[in-house]
């Protein structure tokens, strides 16, 4: 029978025991249990027995049992274990997924949740978008005159069958400043061009024949040419942005292109056309001055009912072609900036993964040859996996150079410029094609079986004997599932890479942890 | 020695303890006077690395006395390669040598 002062010591010892025991894998736990009541028992039973139990004795004891939590953190989470397991987790399929879906968030809550891609699926802002057609002149629209066009337009709408109206607009850059703007002295602070922003002279009747009204004052109307030609319309942005939202931005005078002009009216936010970076609207000038040049210049057509816009090019193009030194006027109909985005990158994603796979194709094909002895699940899951990989890192790459080209253009010239719809279309092209190519890397340097990304890459052959570089690298996947050889060049050392697969009797050797750290 | 040139001091002192006779935990936190904390996940290592060997008491002669089992430790060639190695390293290491332990416990 035990002393009831060495069955309470034990017991409160055993109760911190089985506490830290907890931590042990259950694999492990008993023996590390005996072991450690093993010890307390006998320390505790021979300060008993030896007349040494006080209150310092008891105190090293609980400190000696303290102790068996951190023995038992080692044995969960001992940090070689911890090191392997990091890696052996960034080898694995679901970190690569991982990581560029966390790529793909960053970029969507660092753009505010792309608000240009947000923009461009909305549907056109405007009443019976289907009967909209833009005319347009795409085999010479730079720098093109638009005297002509603003004079034609109302000729051409009142002879046409297939348009019910039409109206011109010319898009430019010009110079919008407050009278205070205009005043300062320049150079001090901001150069004029600073001031320059995409704008567009249009119609009278522009606003009428896409059917939207103003959100704050109004749009123009028919007889604004004569009655109010200095007028302006602003875009919601701008009004925000530059004049933060005065509420008496109506009646204020701006002056535009060197011309003192009176602000009529705010469009709604929604609102947006070819550019929709395009941040002020006016007239076009008298028609004594009409001499003007517009960067992209065009007519907004409001087709009658069931007309295609095939029949409005046709009617139009014998006197366009006339009228406007032989260009050749092409008719399309409006479509959102959604739409044209995705036939465009559709079109361009189409044309990175045929240059991918151009360049991949007999590493791919290679790969297909050597996995004849896998099951038709795990050749599911190796081409699921790429699929998704390449799915996701397309999305990144379409996030990226929609947003960011956009935000990089506001932080260096203050807008969105004309080139950054181009400049984002290519650079998808160039980020897709480097991303496809590292989806495809990255899926021959993975196990055929366990999609890890393969380790231990050693270098095979003779150094310096070919190109200064070894003959080859052979990598092994640390489940032991597999190696792959990989030539420096095909003719190197073999033709192509080899993926050997290794049965279950290499196991044993992946399983066992030869690693010396102390 | 690669090995050897890898222990840590601590290691050094914990074998040299083991190899001195000293061949159960609660020995060996006694000799160093390190805490149970450091002590036993040393020992778990220099075990998963071949310095030592841990079996457990024979089980009769520890429940013909009532008490449980203790788990013993004992160095291996290789660890007893490393020591020596480490002795070599640590030229002060030898100078806190505990003395050999006169009687040791019986093994399995």
């Amino acid at each position: 029978m035990k002393p009831p002062s060495i069955r309470a010591l034990l017991w409160q010892c055993t109760v911190l025991l089985r506490l830290a025991s907890l931590i042990v894998p259950k694999a492990q736990r008993q023996e590390w249990y005996q072991e450690w009541y093993g010890e307390v028992w006998h320390w505790s039973h021979f300060l008993v027995e030896s007349g040494r139990l006080n209150v310092q004795t008891k105190f090293e004891l609980a400190q000696h049992c303290w102790g068996a939590f951190p023995d038992a953190t080692w044995h969960r989470f001992n940090q070689e274990k911890v090191r392997r397991s990091v890696r052996s987790t960034q080898r694995s399929p679901s970190f690569c997924l991982v990581s560029i879906v966390s790529v793909l968030v960053f970029m969507f809550v660092a753009s505010g949740f792309v608000p240009t891609i947000r923009t461009g699926f909305t549907p056109l802002p405007y009443y019976q978008p289907e009967r909209v057609a833009v005319l347009s002149f795409p085999d010479h629209y730079v720098y093109h005159p638009d005297s002509a066009l603003f004079l034609l337009v109302p000729h051409w709408s009142r002879q046409s069958k297939t348009a019910t109206a039409m109206a011109a607009y010319s898009l430019r850059f010009a110079m919008v400043q407050t009278d205070e703007e205009r005043s300062a002295v320049p150079g001090v602070l901001r150069s004029p061009d600073a001031f320059k922003i995409p704008s567009a002279r249009v119609s009278p009747n522009f606003f009428e024949i896409l059917g939207v009204k103003a959100a704050v004052g109004r749009v123009f109307r028919s007889g604004d040419q004569t009655e109010c030609p200095d007028c302006l319309v602003l875009t919601d942005k701008v009004w925000r942005e530059r004049f933060h939202r005065d509420p008496a931005i109506v009646g204020r005078r701006l002056w535009f292109s060197g011309t003192e002009s009176t602000v009529i009216g705010v469009l709604p936010p929604s609102f947006s056309f070819l550019m929709p970076e395009t941040a002020a609207w006016a007239l076009p000038p008298s028609a004594d001055d009409i001499a003007d040049i517009g960067d992209h210049i065009g007519a907004v057509l409001r087709l009658g009912p069931g007309v295609s816009a095939a029949q409005a090019e046709q009617e139009l193009r014998s006197r366009s072609s006339v009228a406007l030194d032989h260009d050749t006027p092409k008719v399309a109909m409006m479509i959102s900036r959604g739409q044209q985005a995705a036939r465009i990158y559709l079109l361009f994603a189409v044309l990175a993964l045929l240059g991918g796979l151009a360049l991949f194709s007999t590493r791919l094909a290679a790969t297909r040859v050597q996995r004849i002895k896998l099951s038709a699940r795990e050749v599911t899951r190796w081409w699921a996996f790429l699929l998704a990989k390449v799915l996701l890192a397309f999305a990144t790459c379409f996030v990226f150079a929609l947003e960011v080209c956009g935000r990089i253009s506001i932080v260096l010239t203050g807008s969105i410029q004309p080139l950054v719809g181009a400049l984002s279309t290519w650079l998808f092209l160039v980020l897709s094609m480097a991303a496809l190519s590292w989806c495809f890397y990255d899926q021959t340097r993975r196990c055929r079986v366990c999609l890890k990304r393969l380790s231990n890459e050693a270098s095979v052959g003779t150094a310096s004997y070919l190109l200064l570089d070894w003959w080859g690298t052979e990598l092994v996947c640390s489940d032991g599932h597999g190696l792959l050889h990989v030539p420096e060049m095909q003719s190197s050392w073999l033709e192509e890479e080899q993926w050997i697969h290794l049965d279950d009797s290499w196991k044993p050797l992946f399983e066992q942890d030869h690693a010396v750290t102390r | 020695m690669e090995v050897a040139a890898k222990i840590s001091h601590t290691s050094a002192l914990i074998l040299q303890t083991i190899g001195s006779g000293y061949v159960y935990g609660f020995d060996i936190m006694e000799i160093t006077g390190l805490p149970s904390g450091t002590i036993y996940p040393a020992l778990r290592r220099l075990e998963r690395d071949a310095l030592i060997h841990g079996n457990w008491e024979n089980k009769r002669s520890a429940f013909g006395q009532e008490r449980p089992r203790r788990r013993y430790y004992r160095l291996t060639r290789e660890g007893k390669d490393t020591l020596s190695g480490a002795l070599r390293r640590y030229p002060l290491l030898s100078q806190l040598a505990p003395a050999e332990k006169e009687t040791k416990p019986v093994r399995k």
